[in-house]
């Protein structure tokens, strides 16, 4: 069976390649897709725009959201994914740097599946990623695609 | 016109009222007074008079005939001394009977008297015949006039009487409707400007009073209307002047308000920036750093392993400072809290805390139970775990740690304290233990970022409270926090 795809919203190139890296040292072999933006994202998941050819039925195993992105910040992006029927049950864990409480409250409402804040200490970052990986990739059921 | 005026002049017109009706009454009793008196003196003594002239006059009939039958001369001249008493009673009673009349009593009986004497002579002296029957004819003719006159004087004279009475009961109806009518028209009058003027009033007071409700809501586009030009004309400007000043105090207000929280929000952004943007890099260096570590090993020699161990552990720090400062930022937002808290949970739990992670130390607790105090839980707690990190921190290398949290009346004021035996401080430096990156420790001897204290102060300062600290090098530190003493007594 072929692995589902992890798509990595992340705007900064150095938390990209620190979370690719984590998940390497994880052992979690899943494709990793890269949108730069909130814009990028949605155009991923709803196959339009740079991604019209992709098949739209084909859902991300798990979406790692940043909050704060270019042009639609992550929370809008979460918002876009609950509102849409094909992507309303997608998992979506936000990945961010941000302690503050106001993100953290605005991120479940918006229907936020996890949060984790990524610590400056990479060892407990990889750690994180670790466990977001055993939860979302192996223990959690993925929803069946239409 | 003043209300003062006004005011005087309803009482004016009450007072004067009063007083014409008291003049008024004065001059009718005096008129009833006169006619009264009239009655007394001239009347009244006439009633007792009268019989007395009539006795008088009897005798003086009377002795003249004893005279006459006693055949004795002396006695008739006695009998004069009668009509001399009889004049004298006369005489002496005036008023009773009026001069003319006095004067007609004299006159016909003095008549009758010489006439009667003279009678009485020519019989005792036995003359008889025609010229004395005529003589004693016109002697009872005079006596008959003299009686008359008598009669007429002392009669009392019941229409006078009538007339006198009637003059006294006129008087005093007029009395009563004059009474009647100058105090009706007083107070009429006094009515009259009474309602009027609390009219007046009330109307400048109902305006008044929606004006200050206006004011009240904090509605000062309509200033009270100044209708009078009396003390409630000046209450209402003052008022007027209160609502400007208050108006524009409230507009300063509101735009320092709006100027602040505008301020505050740029701080949130930038707090938030903080938080995301600076330790982002931070991240990469760690990571990078952990990365060389530990894929690269073979090629870096022990110097460049342990320059890069320094390097993640000063990217560490910083991380450390920006999550104090933001921790510091966050502490003065948002309301306080006013709860009922249990410091002696907090501290304990706090101790766990500390416990649990560093398993390999050993340090006594001795935490006071029923600490109990009213603030902010979550803010309080912060407090005990500075305060007691610090201790732990201290204690480090003091064969047998020891720390204290207990609470003490100092002054009538409830004073917390956390106590340690550590490494002190020399209170020389006691000032700068609260100031934000001020620290009395190298890196070296104990790591800490100089934010701990900084934020409890601020803790302990929206409580209204205050903190200091005791200490001496080598022998430990003790810091009391005081909060806002009028709530930790209710």
């Amino acid at each position: 069976m072929s692995q589902q795809v992890i798509l990595l919203v992340e705007d900064n190139e150095t938390d990209e390649e620190l979370t690719l890296l984590a998940l390497k040292k994880n052992k979690i072999g899943n494709p990793v897709v890269v949108a730069r933006d909130g814009a990028e994202a949605l155009d991923y998941l709803f196959a339009r725009g740079a991604h019209a050819g992709r098949d739209a039925r084909d859902l991300p195993q798990v979406v790692l959201l940043d909050l704060n992105l270019p042009k639609l910040s992550g929370i809008e992006v979460l918002r876009a994914v609950r509102a849409d029927e094909r992507t309303k049950v997608l998992p979506v864990v936000i990945l961010t740097s941000s302690k503050e409480d106001s993100d953290l409250v605005s991120g479940y409402a918006s229907g936020a599946n996890s949060y984790i804040v990524k610590p400056v200490d990479f060892n407990q970052f990889a750690e994180a990623v670790r466990q977001l990986g055993l939860y979302w990739l192996v223990l959690n059921q993925s929803p069946p695609t239409l | 016109m003043s209300l003062r005026a006004k005011l005087s002049i309803i009482v004016g017109a009450a007072a004067a009222g009063l007083v014409l009706v008291t003049v008024l009454t004065a001059l009718i009793g005096m008129r009833e007074t006169g006619e009264l008196q009239a009655i007394q003196g001239r009347l009244l003594p006439r009633l007792a008079l009268g019989p007395r002239l009539d006795a008088d006059f009897e005798r003086l009939g009377r002795s003249m005939q004893d005279a006459v039958a006693a055949q004795d001369r002396q006695a008739l001249d006695q009998t004069r001394a009668i009509r001399d008493a009889m004049f004298e009673r006369i005489a002496t009673a005036p008023g009773a009977i009026s001069a003319p009349q006095a004067a007609t009593i004299r006159q016909t009986t003095d008549d009758y008297y010489s006439a009667a004497r003279d009678v009485s002579r020519r019989l005792i002296e036995q003359e008889t015949g025609e010229p004395m029957l005529a003589a004693m004819a016109a002697m009872q003719a005079k006596r008959a006039a003299a009686a008359a006159a008598l009669n007429q004087a002392t009669n009392l004279d019941y229409g006078q009487l009538a007339e006198h009475f009637g003059a006294i009961r006129a008087a005093r109806a007029a009395a009563a409707r004059l009474r009647i009518a100058v105090s009706a028209g007083c107070l009429a009058l006094v009515l009259f400007l009474s309602i009027k003027l609390s009219r007046e009033i009330l109307g400048v007071v109902t305006d008044l009073s929606l004006g200050f409700a206006r004011f009240g809501r904090g509605d000062f586009s309509q200033l009270i209307p100044v209708t009078t030009e009396d003390e409630v004309g000046k209450l209402t400007a003052e008022a007027n002047q209160m609502a400007e000043r208050l108006r524009s105090t409230l507009d300063h207000l509101a735009a320092t308000s709006a100027e602040l929280t505008r301020a505050n929000d740029e701080l949130q952004a930038f707090s938030y920036s903080v938080a995301h943007d600076l330790r982002a890099p931070l991240r990469g260096i760690d990571g990078f750093s952990q990365a060389l570590l530990e894929d690269y090993s073979g090629r870096l020699d022990e110097d460049g392993q342990r320059y890069l161990r320094r390097v993640r552990s000063s990217a560490q720090h910083m991380a450390q400072l920006i999550d104090g400062l933001l921790s510091l930022a966050r502490i003065t937002r948002g309301d306080l809290r006013r709860e009922p808290v249990d410091l002696t949970v907090l501290a304990r739990a706090t101790a766990e805390r500390l416990k649990t992670a560093q398993p390999d130390r050993h340090v006594e607790f001795s935490i006071q139970d029923g600490l109990a105090a009213i603030g902010d839980g979550r803010l309080l707690s912060i407090v005990l775990d500075n305060l007691l990190a610090n201790a732990w921190k201290f204690t480090r290398n003091q064969p047998r740690p020891l720390i204290e949290v207990a609470s003490a009346r100092r002054d009538s004021q409830l004073v917390f304290q956390v106590r340690d035996n550590g490494a002190g401080f020399d209170m020389t430096y006691a000032s700068k233990l609260f100031g934000v990156f001020q620290r009395l420790h190298t890196q070296d001897e104990f790591e800490g970022t100089g934010i701990g204290l900084a934020t409890v102060q601020r803790i302990i300062r929206r409580h209204a409270g205050r903190i200091w600290a005791e200490g001496k090098v080598g022998t430990g530190a003790t810091f009391f926090f005081t909060l806002d003493e009028t709530e930790q007594r209710q």
